[in-house]
Order: structure tokens, then sequence, then C-alpha cells
């Protein structure tokens, strides 16, 4: 699950204590947000606080009538989640009934693209003047793991050093639109001028003066120039958050650029419908966009659109489990990465090949990788590459069996987390080391561990780093022998892994319960949690937790006897093993045969 | 509410709701320095007026105009005066309002200001009223006897009906189409007779007319219909939205009303870039009046006065600064506390305006003054809209501002061409 990013934490803070002392009150807090997955997250980092009730806004007489039925309970937050674009219905609501917001006796948290913020300044000014604060969030900045690096960025046709630089274009071009009277010229200046602005992160102002633009390009019959704007404005409309007002550009844009036969426009605006789908959640769809975008960019000679294309291809299947497909399109992106000298994004695809070998079991492979990801992080003074890239080596290596230099890169990784006051990867780096004195038998010192990591979860409201510390904590106390603490702690983890919806967590909770279960000698009760464990991963399409739980199954059958049961669920973790090319494949395999043997003899 | 003694009750004392409850009076109102305040000028007029004078009352958004309001309502001696105060969102869609709405709300408080002080009206009159608004709304019997039964009153059932169905409205504004001074004349046949009854005279006040969202709902409701707007044969307070006053029209409507009264917001510096003392005076004592002094560290309260010079801004950065203050644990809040909270507003509105809106405000930041260069233009009224540029007043007259939370843009702004 995406943490909140770490440039929001302190935000994210205030919000939460905003919500703790406006608690049992009526209030409205703002909270903006670009992305609707990001936002989620926050949501549900808030529903670990508080009790909440999600309402979704989609016209302005609904929002009315829930508000006047919202009967909320005293501790209840009411979140309110708007459209990406505000219609008027909406924002006259908002403005004329704000009230009623108050009159919940709640506080209301009402999330908005940075768009819908705006729109809410100028046209809902009521509602913006009486609220109580207000919170802009970021978002995930694009990291080196499982991150697909900005698909395709403006187009531009000139270079530029610093914003200085920008800056000066800025003044220039501003300067010869008052010389210049010829209608093409003024096109091309008032396009260059709003793409200084995208360039220098101001969105709605690049958008001012891409519609004069387009204006012109619509009188004067420029296609080309219109196909470009529209485009243009689909990214613009994109980093306000509003994807789907921007692929609607996009789509103008591609058709614009398929009639003209502009085949380089073609390319960058199918990357483009790629990005803005995978925004949206639409990974199946970002991959179609993305697969043609990527034969138009090798047929034009695009080689970043090309690399771009690649990179995010791999990402998208790392995230869908298929990781020799990522692994094949990681390295091509590579390829060019280095083609074109990006430093960079050299780093990023090295480290994601290494997450993906690792997917695989090739762990040596994947610290080869890691490796060099950790030497361009030093080189080019990438921080948080280095801490990245330390952790994972640590996890490598305590894949291997090799706990105390694990321990080593942990130590490391805290450090530079601390330095760089990066909270989650703290907590995560305190995790691992509870694992890793875990795994050197010393489960006490791990306790200590998870507890820190623990209070770090809790106080900045991570409730899948509290989930993972408690977990941690229950197979410390497995470890110890004390499998009754180790129950109380994993039906904890597991709670809070179906309060937040994490359904791969849930499996390993089930599954370690079952394995608590084991050891108590109760296999009635054990096989009941692998059963449940088995059915959340057959109905989410989790081939990898279903393997594992299937093996622990056909152990348990394996012990009452029931060999033929016990062998089936086998073959199914066997058959998962092979087909991703597993290393433990064959040996499971051999024991598989014994169990087989078993039941023939039967 | 008392007094906050910690920054979790400043948060939630540093409210920019109206006061409207006694103790909300007896606890936070401060009065304006000056030698008149707005509310006191209304009172005694309304009192010494032979006619039944109607007025305008002007003011910007948070500036504590439905507070003045409900002082008024207070303050008006009952003997002599009975007092419809409402506010037009109460009952009408103002997403979609029209002035033959309007009257229609004005006519059924009116009506049920009689119910509710127990005046009996004359049958006839009564009468005549609801079979023209049933007329005019296509209320079925069915309808009044089945909301009757749940306990609605007439006027109730009307505007139910009248803010819910769009059907209903449109109706409503055919029929009045031609009949509009009808509507007028049934309204004062009602004002006299609870006049007559209750041997008071009639005040009305209504509020929120200046949340009319688009500029051109209240251009067309105050300039295309003024005047019917001084038709109604009893006092009436209209609230007003004060960028309007900037359009060239104002003046020629001004004259049709008996006065405009302005609740100006107070300021912090003279025209001449001299101190303000009576107004930095006022906005600490609003500030006092809600948290105890040892919550605020030395020269905050000065630098956040200073830095908003506006009644509901100053009231939100105090809000957001309490809250820094607590999140950090503190047990005062700093000028950091301030500061942030007014650079994330400053960065805010640096992003949402447009080039033209800062060509304005430098414009009006270096001359003081702020006026529309023509009937289309609507640059001055956005900004006043949405209080990035702001009227003052004191003893030598008014002057326009730019949002004092603004000033160190300024320098940035006039150095991008």
């Amino acid at each position: 699950m995406e943490p909140i990013s770490l440039e929001d934490l302190d935000e994210v803070d205030l919000l939460l204590t905003e919500l703790e002392i406006s608690h049992g009150r009526g209030n409205i807090i703002l909270c903006v947000v670009a992305s609707q997955a990001y936002r989620e997250k926050v949501i549900e980092v808030i529903k670990a606080r508080f009790p909440t009730r999600v309402q979704v806004v989609e016209k302005g007489d609904n929002l009315i009538f829930d508000l006047r039925n919202a009967h909320a309970l005293k501790e209840e937050i009411l979140i309110w989640t708007l459209p990406e674009t505000l219609s008027n219905d909406i924002l006259e609501a908002l403005n004329n009934f704000r009230e009623l917001f108050y009159d919940a006796g709640v506080p209301n948290l009402v999330f908005m693209t940075p768009a819908g913020l705006d729109d809410v300044i100028w046209k809902a000014p009521d509602f913006w003047r009486y609220r109580g604060g207000y919170h802009i969030l970021k978002g995930r900045e694009h990291g080196p793991a499982f991150q697909a690096v900005a698909a395709l960025s403006i187009p531009i046709d000139f270079s530029y050093r610093n914003e200085e630089e920008l800056r000066r274009r800025k003044r220039i071009n501003e300067y010869l639109l008052v010389k210049m009277q010829n209608k093409t010229e003024r096109e091309k200046i008032l396009s260059e001028i709003g793409t200084v602005h995208f360039l220098l992160g101001e969105p709605r102002q690049a958008i001012d003066y891409y519609e004069q633009a387009l204006d012109i390009a619509h009188e004067i019959g420029d296609r080309q120039g219109e196909g470009a704007t529209q485009g243009n404005l689909g990214l613009a409309c994109a980093a306000l958050g509003e994807a789907r007002k921007a692929i609607e550009y996009y789509k103008r844009a591609l058709a614009i650029a398929r009639e003209t036969g502009d085949r380089k426009g073609e390319g960058a605006n199918l990357g483009n419908l790629g990005a803005a789908n995978a925004t949206l959640g639409e990974a199946q769809k970002a991959i179609e966009y993305y697969e043609q975008a990527l034969s138009i960019a090798r047929e034009t000679g695009d080689r970043r659109g090309e690399g771009a294309n690649l990179g995010n291809l791999g990402s998208s299947c790392l995230t869908l489990g298929e990781a020799r497909k990522a692994i094949e399109y990681y390295e091509q992106a590579l390829v060019i990465a280095r083609a074109i000298g990006d430093r960079r994004n050299e780093g990023a695809w090295l480290g994601n090949l290494g997450l993906a070998y690792a997917d695989l079991g090739e762990i040596r492979k994947a610290i080869e990788h890691y490796e060099l990801h950790l030497a361009i992080a030093r080189e080019i003074g990438d921080r948080r590459g280095e801490g990245n890239s330390m952790s994972n080596l640590g996890n490598a290596y305590a894949s291997l069996g090799e706990t105390r230099i694990a321990i080593e890169y942990f130590e490391q990784t805290l450090t530079v987390d601390r330095e760089i006051g990066d909270r989650i990867g703290e907590g995560n780096a305190l995790n691992n080391l509870g694992n890793a004195y875990a795994v050197l038998g010393e489960a006490r010192k791990a306790t200590e561990y998870y507890d820190q990591a623990m209070t770090i979860a809790r106080e900045i409201g991570d409730r899948s780093g509290e989930e993972n510390a408690l977990g941690n904590m229950g197979i410390a106390y497995a470890a110890l022998g004390e499998a009754r603490k180790a129950i109380e702690y994993y039906e904890l983890a597991l709670a809070i892994s179906r309060e937040i919806g994490d359904k791969s967590n849930e499996i390993a909770w089930l599954d370690n319960l079952g394995n608590a279960y084991v050891s108590l000698g109760e296999a009635l009760q054990a096989i009941d949690y692998y059963e449940q464990a088995l059915a959340i991963a057959r109905q989410i399409g989790n081939r990898r937790g279903e393997a594992h739980t299937c093996w622990n199954l056909g152990l348990e059958y394996d012990k009452t006897g029931d060999f033929l049961r016990a062998a089936d669920l086998m073959q199914v973790c066997v058959d998962f093993e092979r087909k991703i090319g597993h290393p433990d494949a064959e040996r499971d395999a051999d024991y598989l045969e014994n169990v087989l043997a078993k039941s023939r003899k039967k | 509410m008392p007094r906050a003694k910690n920054l979790k009750e400043a948060y939630n004392n540093f409210y920019v709701e109206p006061l409207k409850k006694d103790q909300e009076f007896e606890d936070f109102y401060v009065e304006r320095p000056g030698s008149i305040s707005p509310m006191a000028d209304l009172k005694d007029r309304i009192e010494l007026a032979s006619r039944k004078e109607k007025y305008l009352f002007l003011g910007f958004r948070g500036s504590g105009k439905s507070t003045e309001l409900y002082r008024l309502e207070a303050a008006l001696d009952k003997s002599r005066f009975l007092v419809v105060n409402y506010s037009i969102r109460d009952d009408l869609n103002l997403s979609d309002f029209d002035f033959r709405d309007f009257f229609v709300s004005m006519a059924l408080k009116v009506y049920d200001i009689a119910r509710v002080e127990g005046i009996a009206l004359h049958p006839d009159i009564e009468k005549d009223f609801q079979d023209f608004t049933k007329r005019i709304t296509n209320i079925t019997e069915e309808e009044v006897t089945s909301q009757s039964s749940a306990g609605l009153s007439w006027s109730q059932i009307v505007i139910l009906k009248l803010s819910r169905e769009a059907k209903t409205r449109q109706c409503l504004r055919t029929e009045l189409d031609q009949k509009i001074s009808d509507l007028i004349q049934k309204l004062n046949w009602l004002i006299v007779d609870i006049e007559e009854k209750s041997e008071k005279e009639l005040v009305i006040i209504v509020d929120d007319l200046d949340k009319l969202a688009r500029g051109q709902q209240s251009e067309d409701f105050f300039y295309k219909n003024y005047q019917l707007l001084i038709e109604p044969s009893c006092f009436v307070v209209y609230t007003f939205p004060i960028p309007l006053a900037f359009h060239p029209q104002y003046e020629n409507v001004r004259h049709a009303f008996n006065g405009d009264v302005i609740l100006l917001q107070m300021p912090v510096w003279k025209r001449n870039g001299e101190r303000h003392e009576d107004g930095r005076k006022f906005y600490t004592d609003v500030i006092s009046r809600r948290i105890e002094p040892d919550l605020l560290e030395k020269y905050v309260l000065e630098y956040a006065i200073e830095s908003t010079g506006k009644l509901s801004e100053l009231m939100e950065v105090m809000k957001e600064s309490s809250l820094n203050a607590f999140r950090m644990g503190q047990k005062s809040i700093s000028k950091d506390d301030v500061a942030a909270a007014l650079e994330k507003l400053r960065m805010t509105f640096d992003r949402t305006l447009t080039m033209a809106h800062k060509k304005k405000l430098l414009e009006i930041n270096k001359c003081k003054e702020a006026r529309e260069e023509g009937p289309d233009c609507v640059l001055t009224r956005e900004l006043l809209f949405s209080l990035t540029a702001v009227e003052y007043e004191d003893e030598e007259g008014r002057w326009c501002e730019i949002n004092p939370m603004l000033l160190p843009l300024v320098e940035k702004w006039s150095q991008s061409p």
C-alpha cells in the first residue's frame, strides 16, 4: 500500500490534529489532493484514527439532501469527496448551505482537487471564508521503487538551465506579444508563455495562455497548432488533478494528430492517455495506451518517449504481478537511459529490476542491481535513493539468511532516514531491524524495535506501519514460544488489515494465526484460518498468497493423514513456483512426491 | 462561551459565524470605534423617521453585517416595532434566484409574523392572500391538507414547494410576470393590517442579499428592480453587496433609497501610512475577548492584525495559528505560527489570481482607488468579492487598499511585466 508522501507528513499530522480538536463540533476542514488514489490513502489514515463516514458528492442537490440527513454520531467525522471538476450547482450548494455543515455537529472534511480549490475561492467565497483550516497535500513524488518515471512531459522546443532562464524567456515573449500583430506569431508566443508557466509549476496560468493560443489556432485554421495546444491543455489539467478533463483534451489532440498525420504528437498523446488512466487506477487501459505510444515512439525515433513508455509498462506489469515481463521492459528502459545519459532513471530502473528479481526469488541477482542503484544514488547525491537501495539490500541479505549483514544495512538505512526526516522510512527500518534480531533468536530485542516502529506508526497515523509492527510483534512472540500472546498481536494486525482493506496482509496474518494454532496443536483452528486465507487469496487473484496457503494447508492435511487432499493443495503451490521459476520449486516438488507416494500406499 | 484558557479552546473560539445569542454578544461583541456605529445609525433613522423608509446596508463579506443586524433587531424598541429579520438563504434557492420569488418570500414572512404574534388578520385579506399564493404556485388542496397535518404552516408549505420545485418557481414567475404589482399590493395589505392590529410599526430586515453568488444575479436584482424594492409600505433594511457599489450604476440607484449605511473594515493604517490606533484597538479587543492574553506571545497579535487588516481574515489566521501552536505542543501562539498561517494563505491567493487581477491590485496599491473602467469591466468587483482588495474609511475619508496579507507579493508582481 502506498504510504503518505514524506512531504505531506506534517500537513497530514496537522489535519489529524485539527480533526482531533474539533471532534464533536461542527466544522468545515478542506483537504486538497490531486490524485484519487492518494486521497483514498489519506482517508484510510483518517479512518484509522476516527470513526468516519464517506459521502461521495456528485450533484449540489444531493449534497444538500445528504447534509440535511446526515444525522452524524457525535464521535464521527463526515468526509465529503467532491468530483475533480466542480459544477455550478455544487459550488452554489457549498456556498449557500455552509451552515448545514456546522449544523451536523461534527467535523466535516471536504476533499477537492487543486482546481476545485480555485473554484471554491472564487465561486463559493462564503464557504471558503467560513471554513476551519485547509490542507494542501502534494501527493507522493515519483521515487525509484515501483514508480513510473513521469511519462511524457510537455513538448518543448527550447532548452533552459534554471528558473531564471525560464523567467527571462517569459519576459521576452510577453514583450514580443505586445509588438507582434501577426496571428500565427501570436499563437506561437502565447503557447510558449503557457509552456513556461507550466514548467514553472503554474498550470492555471498556463491554461490561460493555451486557451488564448487555441482561439487563434481555431481562427486561422492551424490544425497542428490546435492539436499541440489541446495536448498541452491536457497536461496542465492533469497537473491540477483533473485527470478526466485531461483525457478529454488528449483525445481531441490525438484525433487532430491522426488527422494531420503528426506521428510524434499521436505517440505523445497516447502516452499521456496511458498516464492519465494509470492515475485513475485503470492499469489495463494504461498498458494498452503505453503499448501504442511505444510503437509510435520507436517508429519516429523518439528515444526519451520510448524509454519512458517502456519503464511505465514495466511498472504496470510489476503491479499486476508479472515480474518477468516487468524485467524485460525495465532492461530495455535501462539501455535507453544509459544511451541518453539519464543517470537518475538509470538508477531507478536498476532498483526496480532488483525488486522484480527479488519477486522471483533471485536474491543474488537482486543484490547486484541494488548495489548498482546504491552506487549511482551516492554518485549523484540522491539520499532517498541511497536509503531505499540500502533497505532493499538489507531485505535481500535477510532473505539469504545473512542476518548480520542485513542488520548493518538496516542500521545505515535508519541513519539516512533519520537524517532526511523520513519517518515512514524510519519506521520501516525499525521493523526490519526487529525482524533481523528475531531471526537471530533475539526476540526480546526484536520486540523493542517493533515497539519503536509501532510508536512512530501511531504518531504519524500510518495504519499499515502499525499493522506490520503488530504482526511482527506476533511473530516475535511466536518465536519466544508464547503462541497465545502471538495470537493476540496477529488478531490486532488482522483487524487493521481488514479495516484498511489490505487483503494481502490479511492473508499473511490469517496464515500466521494458522501457524500459531499449529504450534498449539489445535489443527482444526489452524485449518479454519488457512481456509479463510485461501478463500481471500483466490477471491482477489493473489496467486502467491494462494500458493503459500495451499502449502501450509497441505502440510496440515498431510499430518491428519488426508494425503490426497494434501497433495492436491501442494500441487497448486509447486505449479505456481515452477511457473514463476522460483528456486524452491524442485525441493517442494520432491516433498509433494513423498506425499503422493504416501497416498498411493494408502 | 468563556474566554479560551488553552489553545484547543482558542481554536474553537475563533469562529467566523455571526454572533446571534445574547451570551455570545456578552462574551465576544466589541463596539466599533467612531462617532456613530452603523447599527445605531440605522436604529436612530428608523425610530425618528416619519415615513416608512428603505435602507441599504453595505459591508464586506465577513465584516460583521449579520451580527450588526441581530443587534439592530435587539435594540429596536419592542413596544413600537415588530421586527421580521430573515435571511434569503432560509427559504430561497440562491442558485435559481429571481426577484419574483423574493417578493413572494417576503410576503410569506410578513404573513407568518402575524401567526407567530397571534395577530388575527382581516379574514378577507388573509383569504385573498392565500388564494393568490395558491394560484401562483399551483398548490392543490390535497397538498395543503396533507402538509398541514404534518404540522407545517401555510407559509412553510408554500416556501417548501417553491424552494424544492423548479417547475413551481417557473409557474410562479410566469404568473407574476404581469402581476407583480398585485403581489406588492397584497403584501402592503398584510403590512397595514398587521401594523393596525399590533399597533406597532413593521421593520423588515433582509439579510444575505449580498450573498447572491453570481455578479450578474445581484446586478439584475438591484439594478433592474430597485423601484420595486422601495414599494413595501414598511421599514425595510436590505443588505447590499459592497462590490456592486463600485458599479457605475450605483449612484443612480442609491438615491432611490432613504439611506445607505456602510459597515466598513476597520483600518490598521491611515491613508497617509500612519498607524490607525483606533482600528488596531478594535481588532485587539476582538481577539482579547476570545482568548486569555497569555496564549499569545509578545507582539504576535499586532503582527497578525497588521498582516490581515480584516475581521474575518484575522479570525481565520488566528484559528490556523492556534492549530499550528497546539500541534507543536506549545503553550502559546508564536509569531512563527502566525507567519506560517499567513504564508499558506498568501501562496494560495498568489496561485489563483490571474495576471489581470495582479495588475489591478498593483494599481490599487499605488493609487488607493478602485474604480471599474466601464460597466463591462468586473475586475475590481471580483477583487472586492474575494477580499483581495478592501475599502477602508476613517475621519479623513474612504480609500482602497490591497489585502495587507498580499503586500509581500507586491514587489514580485511589479517585477514581472
